[in-house]
């Protein structure tokens, strides 16, 4: 029998399954608002209209990733990586991949890099991400901090907001939700127009 | 003072983007059950070669070496640690992925030094604000043993030698596996709800900062600052009991009070998981204090499957010491196990036999004992509002209040023993939802929802939202004299208007509730708002996102049982709030079946020809034996298959010599994992993971011989196909053969296909047709570049059929997604082409669509599962051609291919997320066209 392969390969790795165990935490340098515009490379705000799972080779190793794709609806800071008649998208390639990671036949293996963002399909985020590295990741600066859900007119990061606008000249409350409008026009103000 | 308590603040830093559970062990091995290192000789950590930062190699692991021994110091644990061999090469951005993702142990618990910081530059970007990482890193299940941990720190962000060591402190404990806590933290971080500064005065305010009272394992690190109270390197005494609780000495117990209890919902049944317990000394409340999560032992959340849930236990208290317990809401800090929210419970008091749904929240009662004393118990229900009561939905109208319901509510499979009652006109089970952006996007995705009318109403300007019920056969949420909430930049927000509404639900009859669900009704008075949702979804978990409206107001009797039954009103013309004052009777969702495992058995099990045989099944469908029989073309777009623990699909189906297959999973929340067997011998042909849309699943192979085939659905990684994948839930499984030839086309891109039979198209007899990447045909001329589909287009362009015309990349990953291909088959008398798994750009959604050219002048449009976006389907002459405006093509009936006939399908035409593409699964048929007409029109 001939099999011809046209596309997709195979990860045929059997092992003994078991659900990955929860672990590991990271340590992030807390930034307000600010700080988060600084650092952050791009700045947009999009809707999330793929995820693609891949690898990446680093340090002699072959890492897992995880790609974002973006219909941009408000662009702040940065480039965009393709722009199509009207229509701008952004891709962020995280390093980390929201699948579980495989147990062996004789241990559990705890997945280290799951703190990082997962975003969902569909969902509309504000996004402050680092520049790409050599190796094409970023991450939403201080991790979920320059990730911002939206709803109702309202902006709030993983953080909660704690402490996103002390220190800068934007008015607003210490912990929780802020008006997104308000948040653009500051950035804006203070970024300039891409 | 107060600008030097400012200072201090902005230099806060977040310890642990999303840790796992709070006050408790970060990974659990069973239930009630931690992870644990072994503690009959030292935990051997191995160190780095290089520098770290600011402080050279010998420093630096002095330092690692003096964190870990500030947590072997715990005179109550019995965990050790030790170094080992510096790891074999000093970790540098070269080689340090070995270390950081390790397939396999390989003894070493790995202390990465990043001197450059360049590692994690190259994993995070520069920037990130990233300083460490760390945790166990693999373990032994069989003993519950930590074998191995990992922890990677960035040298150059640490502003100085206390810092490193703050943080070094911190991740040690996560290397240790302790999660993250929260007592005097908080109260520091300006937590004034609930029981802190008002209740447990500090002697200045100041001592909150500066008398060292900051857990170690508080979520936020307020250092350096130089004053050691603000770092982290102390530990407190909840940092003590942590640890001492995972790894007790033998008078740990026997030298302290342990108290234990629950905390349940305000039913006082169900216990609730996910609530801060906090235990003060009311002598020593800062010093002495300590806290934990109930259900930390567990990743349950139900207690129908576990016993610890709600639970908590605390050892190490001090004997003789008078202690006050209470709960407290978790605030910031990124803790993974979503939080509880006391909304509207208030943080309050253990108050003893006086403890109840409606107990004052500052009643204590003091608990006290002798060492090696157990006070068992201690249970906390709590609080919640009372029949008729407001609840307050906030100044926007957005929030809402978790009720617990007199009885158990059976909804899409699952049990709940409260609802959230939403400002927004609707109900969700199990978590809140504050969007007051209804859409069917929303409304399919989110969680299970019924949605009385879903708009963004606001009962701070009028009206009340509140709740009924007589405590035993109904629970009622209500929304009375509502207004929608309006504004513009002159009256800023005002109210519109006047809602009312309720949805009730009654008790389950009998033992049936599981399996058919309560019976509930939305019951409409007065509805001034044109636009809003009505009905109900299954959430996430089981819908497809295929799920169409259903017109609410024509529904009579009771609507039975599905993923969701909804109707979305946009308030434009047309589409404007039909059922003011109308009533839907719903009988219930329950136990939402596998239409593919369900217990009936085969009709139709033969290898006719006929439609009729897609899902006939033998028996469940958990092996190749018992594949479910389909034949290709197939996707069970209105027939639920699921995914549930420990559970595997498998589908059968024939293929011949040179069909190229497309098998996909094109819907779900799952992270497939498909397999094609051989169906006669059961030998594995070939698996994919990943190959579909995000962690979706996609194979397309030819085969060059006849064979029973048949397809595993499955989840990762379940390599093994025994069922045991990790995530559960309803997907949507495509499959086709083809046969016929496959062009690779790019973005924006045209191909020629010659047309062996001739084709005739609005009187022209052609030869051949181009095929353009866009999901269309031109005949003439190509048009690759046409990417945005109009009605304007179609007429003016090139003589057109438009098979599903949109901005559509088959290339796919040349910019993002999977490549899809064209195949384009000709037999005797015809030329079919297809669009198989093609994506939009930018996108990964896939498309399957094909156009069948009949050699006297016949169309057939056929669609199997689409993206629901947007598109323009027909046909047209083109040339400057009339506009006739568009036909309904879904009531198209034996129309002929001549002229100008289209429908354009837009996103926000009926719903707000999707477009009202209504053809998938389905047919357009054209006719063959009247030569003589065509005839005059050629002169």
């Amino acid at each position: 029998m001939k099999i011809r392969k046209l596309q997709v390969g195979i990860a045929a790795l059997l092992c003994l399954m078991a659900m990955p165990a929860i672990v590991t935490a990271t340590v992030v340098r807390h930034m307000n608002l600010d700080a988060l515009m600084e650092n952050a490379g791009t700045i947009f705000r999009g809707t999330v209209i793929g995820i693609e799972v891949g690898t990446v080779e680093a340090g002699g190793a072959e890492l897992p990733t995880t790609t974002y794709a973006f219909r941009v609806l408000e662009m702040f800071k940065g480039e965009a990586t393709a722009i199509k008649g009207d229509e701008v998208f952004m891709t962020i390639t995280m390093i980390g991949s929201p699948k579980g990671v495989q147990n062996g036949a004789d241990f559990v293996r705890f997945n280290v890099l799951r703190d990082m963002p997962k975003l969902e399909q569909g969902a509309e985020y504000l996004l402050f991400t680092t520049p790409e590295s050599d190796i094409g990741l970023s991450v939403t600066v201080g991790v979920g901090q320059g990730l911002f859900d939206l709803e109702g007119g309202m902006a709030i990061n993983q953080s909660h907001n704690a402490r996103l606008l002390e220190g800068t000249s934007m008015g607003g409350p210490a912990v929780g939700p802020i008006d997104y409008r308000e948040m653009a026009d500051y950035i804006r103000s203070k970024v300039g127009t891409p | 003072m107060k600008n030097e308590l400012k200072t201090l603040i902005a230099g806060v830093s977040l310890l642990g983007a999303s840790a796992a559970m709070a006050g408790g062990p970060l990974a659990n091995c069973g239930d009630g059950v931690p992870f644990r290192w072994s503690t009959e000789s030292p935990v051997i950590f191995n160190p780095d070669q290089g520098d770290l930062g600011p402080l050279n190699n010998i420093d630096a692991t002095q330092q690692v070496d003096d964190a870990f021994q500030q947590w072997e110091n715990v005179g109550t644990a019995t965990i050790s640690y030790e170094p080992g061999a510096p790891l074999p090469v000093d970790v540098d951005i070269t080689n340090f992925g070995q270390y950081l993702d390790n397939a396999v142990p390989d003894g070493l618990s790995a202390i990465v030094y990043d001197d450059t910081g360049e590692i994690f530059e190259l994993i995070y970007g520069p920037g990130s604000g990233i300083l460490g990482f760390a945790g166990p890193e693999f373990g032994i299940t069989a003993t519950c043993t930590i074998t191995e941990g990992l922890a990677f720190l960035n040298g150059p962000a640490f502003g100085d030698a206390q810092a490193s060591f703050d943080v070094m402190v911190h991740e040690f404990g996560h290397f240790s596996n302790l999660a993250h806590v929260q007592v005097n933290g908080n109260i520091v971080n300006g937590d004034n709800n609930g029981p802190g500064a008002d209740v447990y005065p500090p002697a200045s305010p100041a001592d909150l900062f500066f008398g060292d009272v900051i857990e170690t394992m508080y979520p936020f690190y307020f250092g350096p600052t130089g004053i050691p109270g603000m770092g982290t390197a102390s530990l407190e005494k909840d940092d003590e009991i942590s640890l001492s609780s995972l790894y007790p000495s033998e008078d740990f117990a026997s030298g302290s009070v342990t108290i234990e209890g629950s905390v349940f919902l305000p039913n006082g049944e169900t216990p609730l998981s996910g609530v801060n317990v906090i235990a003060r000394n009311v002598d020593n409340p800062y010093e002495d204090a300590t806290g934990i999560l109930t259900g930390a032992l567990t990743d349950e959340t139900s207690a129908s499957f576990s016993d610890v849930v709600g639970r908590f236990s605390i050892t190490g208290l001090t004997p003789g010491a008078t202690y006050e317990v209470f709960i407290d809401e978790i605030g910031p800090g990124g803790f993974s196990t979503p939080p509880v929210l006391f909304s509207p419970s208030p943080e309050e008091f253990y108050s003893g036999a006086l403890e109840s749904n409606s107990d004052d929240p500052l009643l204590s009662e003091s608990i006290s004992g002798n060492a090696g004393d157990v006070i068992s118990n201690v249970d906390i229900i709590l609080n919640q509002l009372q029949p008729g009561d407001p609840i307050n939905t906030g100044l926007f109208g957005d929030d809402g209040a978790e009720i617990a319901t007199p009885f158990p509510i059976y909804f899409c499979g699952e049990e709940y023993n409260t609802v959230w009652i939403n400002g927004n006109g609707n109900i969700s089970f199990g978590a809140q939802n504050i969007d007051f952006s209804e859409s069917d996007g929303d409304h399919l995705f989110g969680p299970p929802r019924i949605a009385g009318h879903w708009r963004d109403l606001s009962s701070f300007f009028g009206g009340i939202v509140t709740f009924d019920t007589d405590g035993s056969t109904y629970f009622e949420a209500i929304w009375e004299d509502v207004p929608e909430l309006g504004f513009d930049f002159l009256q800023g927000f005002f109210p519109i208007g006047s809602n009312s509404f309720s949805i009730r639900i009654s008790k389950p009859s009998g033992n049936s509730g599981p399996k058919r669900g309560n019976k509930f009704e939305i019951r409409r008075g007065d509805i001034s708002a044109t636009a809003g949702l009505s009905g109900f979804s299954c959430g996430g978990t089981l819908t497809s996102g295929l799920e169409e409206e259903t017109d609410l107001s024509r529904k009579r009797g009771r609507i039975g049982q599905d993923t969701a039954v909804f109707e979305q009103f946009l308030g434009t013309e047309g589409e404007e709030t039909d059922v003011s004052g109308k009533k839907n009777r719903f009988r219930g969702v329950g136990e939402l079946e596998d239409r593919f495992e369900m217990a009936y058995r085969g009709e139709d099990d033969d290898d006719d020809d006929d439609d009729d045989d897609n899902g006939s099944r033998t028996s469940d469908n958990n092996s190749v034996a018992d594949a479910t029989r389909i034949k290709a073309p197939f996707a069970n777009v209105d027939r639920l298959a699921k995914l549930e623990a420990g559970d595997i699909d498998f589908y059968k189906f024939k293929v011949k010599a040179d069909d190229i297959v497309a098998i996909e999973v094109v819907r779900g929340p799952i992270d497939s994992l498909i397999g094609l067997f051989d169906a006669d011998t059961g030998d594995l042909i070939f698996a994919d993971d990943d190959g579909g849309n995000g962690l979706l699943s996609r194979i397309l192979l030819q085969f060059n011989v006849d064979l029973n085939l048949a397809v595993a659905v499955t989840s990762f990684p379940d390599f093994g196909f025994t069922g045991n994948g990790f995530s559960t839930g309803a997907y949507v499984l495509s499959v086709n053969t083809y046969q016929g030839d496959v062009l690779f086309l790019g973005d924006d891109d045209s191909q020629v296909v010659e047309l062996p039979n001739g084709f005739r198209f609005q009187g022209e007899k052609y030869d051949s047709v181009n095929l353009n990447s866009n999901g269309n045909l031109t005949f003439l001329a190509g048009d690759p570049f046409g990417f945005v589909e109009s009605a304007d287009e179609l007429v003016n362009g090139p003589p057109r059929i438009a098979t599903l015309w949109d901005d559509l990349n088959p290339a796919g990953g040349g910019f993002f997604g999977s490549s899809g291909l064209y195949i384009v088959d000709n037999d005797k008398e015809s030329t079919t082409i297809h669009g198989v798994s093609i994506a939009e750009f930018f996108s990964s959604s896939p498309n399957y669509f094909s156009v069948e050219l009949e050699e006297e002048g016949e169309i057939e449009l056929s669609y199997g599962v689409t993206a629901r976006s947007d598109a323009l389907v027909g046909i047209s002459e083109g040339g400057g051609a009339a506009d006739p405006g568009e036909t309904n093509l879904s009531r198209l009936d034996d129309e002929e291919a001549g002229g100008t006939i289209y429908e354009t399908f837009t996103v926000g035409a009926t719903t707000t997320s999707f477009s009202d593409f209504d053809l998938i699964d389905d047919e357009v048929e054209f006719e063959e066209g009247d030569d003589d007409d065509d005839d005059d029109d050629d002169d």
